[in-house]
């Protein structure tokens, strides 16, 4: 029992500030009492980094083609061929990778049909395989619940908490007390003993880590709790989220615009049901004087709700090569008629737009969510190195 | 063994693993517990419902494929035709008292485009006795509501009570909408009619 006290209690040391004291003490309890829920959640966060790769490896068949002299297929091309088969378009992505395939959505004999398409050759690829979706639904239930519904989410949230927590304190009991210890404190040094090694890797990984760590764990919190929701949005410029039911100017205005634009809607689909459509060149065209750049582009045509088409496009011509979404609509004769621009929006609905693939790593793509996965693997181990290091002191303590 | 046994083996052993409810897409055995099935029927109710299933993923999986952007309203009108087609298909299969439970079971367990449905909106046309204009003006503040709904996904996304609070206050706005397009008898009725529509979680 003394040993327990003796290590989770231990004495302020000589020199020690009251500061770093408390931080050592929290560092150590929070740890060990949140330590499983950070495995778990850094390890399957680790896995569902990469599901969008492991589908595509499961279905590299499909999603990737051949790169050959031919010139594409434009969309245009494709309507038409498909239009000769008895399907109807409904759907395009095109992909500005070369070796991607697209993606085709159409409706066959009142049937939806969704499939990869060779671009080169016009041939239908078929859909994906979506088994894997059911293995990375367990993966992200754990990530997220545990796979304990609501009870689950909670002690998942308060575990994150902790860990902020524990970040923070580490970074500061990482911070070396003498100049001459500042070297040991960026480097591992595998050459030592075990618990050397362990020690190092705790301290040493945990600072390399700890900024992406804790942005993480904050997006993370944000998916959990309205408050953090709201103290992120608040603190980018928006309106509070709290009570959200009550009056607000903005948005009672946003909803007032979009209304306006339902209504414009409405006459469209009487008013232009005599006129000829706009061909799929000319939507595209005038779609890319608004949207002037390479990149992954959704079409959505005109369904029997919605009478314009929809073009969205992944920009990715900034500093950094993230990936931010623009959207705009086209009425059937191919005039704009409304323009949903990341750079347009305010800081706090770029904010809430991106949170997910800032949180999972997929913004900047490839590059990212290997950052991002080695980061986590990092979180994942520093239960683990922590736990050991305690637990050799618990060993020796008498 | 190639990689696609290697990540079959790895996803069956990950699934046994665990027990989880899933997620996405309705379980239809709780409806075969409460429904009994002909063999004949068992197999065709299976096959159908696998089909469809396997066309909503795939619905899915295109709308979001290759990092492209996600289109809501389109993803759910599809998969409000793909559940009206299986309603037509499983006619030919399940009795007509079987097909009524079968369709209250999707009903209530699917996640539906949350707005009021074309059969709500020509009721409120009758009864209010609305005119095309009016008409016009609630279906525009109905799709209005469906897109401030879904633009505010990415911000309730995760929380429940906070999409029903994002739910209610859109609803409010969708009234005011039609407050001012309406006469207050014909304003009485609508609200009357929608009394009973309210935020449904997924269950």
């Amino acid at each position: 029992m003394s040993r327990f006290r003796k290590t989770l209690l231990r004495k302020r040391r000589k020199k020690e500030s009251l500061f770093k004291y408390i931080m050592g003490v929290l560092h150590l309890w929070f740890g060990l009492l949140s330590g499983l829920v950070i495995v778990v959640v850094c390890l399957s966060g680790c896995v569902y980094a990469f599901k969008n790769q492991f589908t595509d490896l499961l279905n590299k068949e499909k999603v990737f083609v051949k790169a050959t002299e031919t010139a594409k297929k434009t969309p245009a091309e494709i309507q038409i061929n498909l239009e000769k088969e008895g399907k109807n378009l409904t759907g395009l992505t095109i992909s500005n990778d070369p070796k991607r395939s697209y993606v085709v959505t159409y409706q066959k004999d009142n049937s939806d049909v969704a499939t990869y398409y060779d671009p080169y050759t016009g041939k239908e690829l078929g859909m994906g395989d979506t088994n894997l979706n059911q293995f990375f639904e367990v993966v992200l239930d754990i990530h997220r619940n545990l796979m304990m519904g609501e009870v689950g989410r909670q002690i998942n949230g308060v575990a994150i908490l902790m860990f902020c927590v524990l970040l923070l304190s580490g970074l500061v009991l990482w911070i070396p007390k003498k100049w001459k210890y500042w070297k040991q404190a960026f480097t591992v040094r595998f050459s030592g003993k075990f618990q050397r090694i362990n020690y190092d890797l705790h301290n040493t990984m945990g600072f390399y880590a700890f900024l992406l760590l804790f942005f993480m764990a904050v997006t993370g919190l944000y998916v959990t709790y309205p408050w953090m929701k709201n103290t992120l949005i608040v603190s980018l410029g928006g309106d509070s989220i709290s009570g959200v039911s009550q009056e607000n100017q903005e948005s009672n205005s946003a909803f007032d615009a979009i209304f306006s634009d339902m209504l414009n809607r409405q006459n469209e689909k009487v008013e232009l049901k005599e006129e000829p459509s706009a061909s799929l060149e000319t939507i595209l065209r005038n779609a890319n004087q608004i949207l002037p750049y390479e990149a992954v582009t959704t079409i959505e045509f005109p369904n029997k709700d919605n009478p314009r088409f929809v073009i969205s496009k992944i920009n990715t011509n900034n500093w950094l090569g993230a990936m931010l979404p623009d959207q705009i609509t086209l009425d059937k004769t191919g005039v704009v008629k409304s323009r949903d621009l990341f750079w347009e929006k305010p800081l706090h609905q770029q904010f809430t737009s991106l949170v997910k693939p800032l949180h999972t790593g997929e913004i900047l793509g490839l590059k990212s969510i290997i950052l991002y996965f080695i980061v986590c693997f990092i979180g994942f181990s520093l239960p683990i190195t922590g736990f050991i290091f305690w637990f050799n002191k618990f060993r020796k303590a008498k | 063994m190639n990689i696609k046994a290697i990540l079959m083996v790895i996803m069956a052993l990950a699934i046994m693993s665990c027990s989880g409810k899933k997620k996405r897409g309705i379980d239809f055995a709780e409806f075969k517990k409460e429904v009994t099935l002909t063999p004949e029927q068992e197999k065709n109710f299976d096959e159908i419902t696998a089909k469809y299933k396997k066309q909503q993923e795939q619905n899915y999986e295109a709308a979001k494929a290759q990092g492209g952007q996600m289109d809501r309203v389109a993803l759910g009108i599809k998969n409000e035709e793909l559940r009206a087609q299986q309603s037509l298909e499983m006619g030919n299969v399940l009795k007509a008292d079987q097909l009524v439970k079968f369709n209250e079971f999707v009903e209530k367990n699917s996640r539906k485009r949350p707005r009021y449905t074309n059969e709500l909106l020509e009721k409120i046309r009758t009864e209010a006795q609305l005119t095309n204009e009016q008409f016009t003006m609630l279906n525009a503040s109905n799709d209005a509501f469906e897109k401030a709904f879904n633009d505010a996904h990415d911000i309730y996304h995760g929380n429940t009570d906070l999409a029903r609070e994002y739910w209610s206050k859109f609803d409010v706005q969708r009234k005011e909408a039609m407050k001012t397009s309406l006469y207050p008898e014909q304003y009485e009725k609508f609200l009357e009619l929608v009394k009973d529509q309210q935020f449904k979680g997924r269950e």
